[in-house]
């Protein structure tokens, strides 16, 4: 390498046929075995992120539908009640963990490049280990079922009954070690999720012109990288309590297992917005398109997502009214509870005075989105009856928060995910998804889902507990669940439409163009689906909406899409300073490379040995895996940082 | 079974609503409708925060649907490849958030208030519970050890069945011998957990005789769904009397016996 290499000054050309080509060498995709192994492209990985999260999703209907059976009528005997434990463990675990953040995740990893003007994320392997870490945690849970010893506390896991003495099996150690393995990736993908935010906008991409579901996601990626700890140490010390003796959670020795559920709900409650703002982003984002304004209150939005997940640190213990823990503590958590309500309610009149001043154009994913703002109300308004705590110790463990939880996790998560899906399936795949078929689906999905959940806080209120496998017929719960049961199934055909449509639309789907929607920002510039490097020439932003920018006459001066700043001289991006994104330096992106996946696959062994008590192999695992990560990150010159970029 | 049929007998017997007694016959667990003090208050939030959540989502509803019928009527209800142009529209948008936030934020401001005197009204019993009942769970009974205040000899233990003089607070200790279950009974009160290596108490006090539901409710192994327990509130001297009736040696009539 000369000297001359890190003073590099990147021209600034049109975009032309030429480049192109030179720059889909430079970027594409190795084909084989080899290249799907070591693949670093934010596009590839964010699909397979949606696919397996869609496949997770899947299995945990079938979970659900399997319970729904078993509780349509009361004494039902369909499953044994430890088969009904892990089902119902499962399905949380699965719907919590393996869909509900994957999902966005997927989506981010897909748009992020391109809503930011960038190439790929900070960190493209880092990206690809994230991935490939969540499937082999993913995979690791569920190889517990092949044992026919699935986790089987709840996907809250509260010890003593997670502990040996009761639960002897390796149903809890799956859970434990598994989560500790998801923990990884979510720590990874969380740290590329802030630096590629920080580092790598389009130039002139200020903090005032991000788009809402990156202010989302990085918004819970912070949070991830604080509430993340908490629960792998809480699962590792159960491990510890589990395979040698300590006594964390043990009462009898000294123990407290209300350590647990401190630790737990730390980091799970911040988990619930965690799973829901990146979705509520991709709302804000979408909804202004096919209302055909920009969103109302931009600043507002983005001050109430930063503001949600700051307070969602702090109230964790309305999940733990009922401990007996000091009233005077509870109460100053019920209040935090109900204030959380604000941003809340902000978000939700966004929304509404977008849809009222706008021009509302009726597809299918403004069906989604639209009803993704009631129903996140309905699952706002039963969140704040079980954050007053003496309503609470009622409604606390019974039906009616299940009702809470769903809607809120398909209410404020699922409706969004589908909305996005009709509306970047187009720049995923080139393809529109069939309109007709996306309705037919949508009405399913949205009737089907209430007719299951309203009811069912009634459900809760007829004080039905969660977590039964079965009820006696003097309950008197019979004719709720059979109701539940019934939606269930219309929800299942309604999610089956959707994933025929998917297929279809891939192969006979109408052509999408560029920007089938006429959408604002950065990934619409782009061809569908995009190329390998995203965008030719790196576009320089002036405004919040560039491609919306003449017809609104806002910003100052001019967004320029198809003039800018050519990075042709290898694998290359432009990094930019953090706040006014002004260009700084030139960023050398990695190639393709299998070493993630090594990684990968060297710490999985070590969790299975840890798992199996086989300690050759977790000794084994624990060596290779560092010699995988020396070998990433070996020094090499051509990843060298280089030169100031152009600056003005 | 005829529990239920016991409930409403007893209900009737002592002169409650025939609606009520109706209603807790057919859904033994209904959190709606308190029979005692704590029960009572914690109904009543439940009632009023349901009240505001409800037309929450009315309101919210009809704006959404009102913004969408809107442009269902203008033409442009479906995507065909065309789009009506953008635009901010004629007025600023912004005075919708700035009200909603005002109307939240003093509704919070209020159910917040509501919550805090009803934490205060249920904290303490209104009166010296003369009776402490102590229930251990187990996985998956209930063990009942009555302590009646002073006298000692007058000690005993029973399993799932707990009896209580109507219209007195009796205090209630909670502690658990291997994993943590809740214990819970709507109509007179919520959940208050019982977890090893800590005491817990409650109160419960119930208005009227009656036979009352309860359930574990928190996940406590694969019988959790069987965890029930039942309270039987008695007029004072008929409590005394089943009392009175434990401490004999084996033999006598039981309560149920005695009922008819």
């Amino acid at each position: 390498m000369s000297v001359t290499t890190y003073e590099e000054q990147p021209k600034v050309e049109r975009r032309s046929d030429r480049l192109a080509e030179r720059l889909q060498r430079i970027w594409e995709t190795k084909p084989g075995l080899y290249g799907w192994i070591s693949t670093v492209d934010h596009k590839q990985i964010g699909i397979r992120y949606i696919v397996t999260a869609f496949a997770f999703l899947v299995v945990g209907g079938v979970e659900a539908l399997i319970m729904r059976v078993q509780l349509a009528q009361p004494e039902t005997r369909l499953v044994t009640p430890e088969v009904y434990d892990q089902l119902f463990t499962m399905h949380g675990i699965t719907m919590i963990f393996l869909y509900g953040l994957p999902i966005l995740s997927g989506f981010s990893n897909y748009l992020f490049p391109l809503v930011l003007g960038s190439r790929d994320m900070a960190f493209p392997r880092l990206n690809a280990f994230s991935y490939w870490v969540y499937l082999a945690s993913g995979l690791f849970l569920y190889s517990s079922f092949l044992t026919g010893s699935a986790p089987n506390n709840g996907w809250f896991n509260y010890p003593p009954y997670s502990l040996p003495e009761f639960n002897p099996g390796p149903n809890m150690d799956f859970y434990a070690l598994g989560m500790i393995l998801l923990g990884i990736s979510t720590t990874a993908g969380a740290a590329n999720f802030v630096i590629t935010v920080a580092r790598t906008r389009a130039v002139g991409m200020s903090l005032n012109r991000i788009p809402i579901l990156v202010w989302g996601t990085t918004t819970i990626s912070v949070g991830n990288l604080l509430a993340v700890p908490a629960v792998s140490l809480a699962f590792f010390l159960l491990w510890l309590d589990r395979q040698f003796g300590t006594h964390f959670y043990d009462a009898s020795g000294g123990g407290r297992p209300l350590l647990w559920q401190h630790l737990f709900w730390m980091f799970a409650h911040p988990w619930v917005y965690v799973i829901v703002l990146p979705a509520m982003g991709m709302v804000s984002d979408g909804l202004p398109i096919f209302c055909r304004r920009p969103l109302v209150g931009y600043t507002l939005v983005v001050l109430a997502t930063i503001t949600t997940m700051v307070l969602g640190f702090g109230v964790w213990v309305h999940h733990m009214f009922a401990t007996g823990l000091p009233y005077m503590l509870l109460s100053v958590f019920s209040g935090s509870s109900l204030i959380i309500t604000v941003p809340s309610a902000v978000a939700v009149f966004a929304w509404v005075a977008t849809i009222l001043a706008g021009t509302p154009v009726i597809t299918t994913a403004f069906l989604f989105f639209a009803a993704f703002v009631v129903m996140f109300v309905v699952g706002g308004v039963s969140g704040v009856m079980t954050a007053s705590m003496p309503a609470d110790l009622q409604l606390h463990d019974t039906y009616f928060v299940v009702a809470h939880l769903h809607y809120v996790l398909i209410g404020i998560n699922v409706f969004g995910v589908l909305g996005a899906l009709y509306m970047w399936f187009p720049k995923m795949s080139g393809r529109m998804l069939d309109e007709k078929l996306g309705r037919w689906s949508f009405w399913l999905i949205f009737i089907g889902f209430n007719v299951a959940f309203l009811p069912m806080h009634w459900t809760g209120l007829l004080g039905m507990p969660r977590r039964v496998y079965t009820y006696p017929i003097e309950a008197g719960w019979g004719t709720v669940n059979l109701i539940t049961t019934i939606g269930t199934f219309v929800l299942a055909v309604g999610f089956l439409m959707l994933f025929v449509n998917v297929f279809v639309s891939l192969q006979r789907g109408r052509i999408a163009g560029p920007n089938p929607w006429d959408g604002p920002t950065l990934e619409w510039a782009t061809s569908s689906p995009p190329p390998p490097y995203n965008f030719a020439v790196l576009p320089v932003v002036a405004s919040r909406h560039p491609l919306w920018e003449n017809r609104l006459r806002e910003g100052t001066g001019e967004s320029s899409l198809d003039r800018g700043i050519v990075l042709d001289n290898g694998k290359e991006i432009i990094a930019t300073t953090a706040i006014d994104a002004e260009p700084d330096l030139i960023l050398k992106m990695p190639d393709d490379d299998p070493s993630p996946f090594l990684v990968t696959v060297f710490m999985t062994l070590g969790f299975a040995g840890l798992l199996l008590h086989w300690w050759w192999l977790a000794a084994a695992g624990g060596l290779l895996t560092p010699v995988g990560l020396i070998a990433w990150l070996w020094p090499s010159a051509e990843l060298a940082q280089t030169a100031e970029g152009v600056h003005g | 079974m005829d529990l239920r049929r016991a409930v409403a007998a007893v209900a009737l017997l002592d002169g409650a609503s025939a609606a009520d007694a109706v209603e807790r016959a057919s859904h033994p667990m209904y959190t709606l409708q308190g029979e005692g003090m704590r029960g009572a208050v914690m109904a009543k939030l439940i009632w009023g925060f349901s009240a505001v959540s409800i037309s929450v989502v009315v309101i919210i509803g009809m704006l959404v649907l009102i913004g969408s019928w809107r442009s269902l009527r203008t033409g442009v209800a479906s995507f065909e490849g065309t789009l009506p142009p953008l635009s901010r529209g004629e007025r600023d948008a912004m005075p919708w958030i700035y009200a909603g936030l005002i109307v939240t934020t003093i509704t919070l401001a209020v159910l917040a208030v509501w919550t805090i005197s009803s934490m205060v009204s249920i904290g303490r019993p209104p009166k010296e519970p003369p009776l402490t009942i102590e229930i251990t769970g187990n996985q998956w009974w209930w063990r009942v050890r009555y302590e009646p205040q002073g006298d000692q000899s007058r000690i005993f233990v029973t399993a799932n069945e707990i009896h209580i003089p109507v219209g007195e607070p009796v205090r209630v200790r909670l502690i658990s011998n291997d994993v943590i279950h809740s214990f819970w009974v709507p109509a007179l009160t919520g959940k208050t957990d019982l977890i090893p290596g800590r005491i817990n108490e409650t109160w419960i006090e119930a208005d009227k005789p009656g036979v009352y539901r309860g359930q574990c409710a928190e996940y406590c192994g694969q019988q959790h769904a069987h965890m029930a327990l039942s309270v039987f509130a008695d007029p004072p001297d008929r409590f005394q009397a089943w009392w009175d009736g434990q401490l004999r040696p084996a033999g006598g009539r039981s309560y149920l016996q005695s009922l008819r």
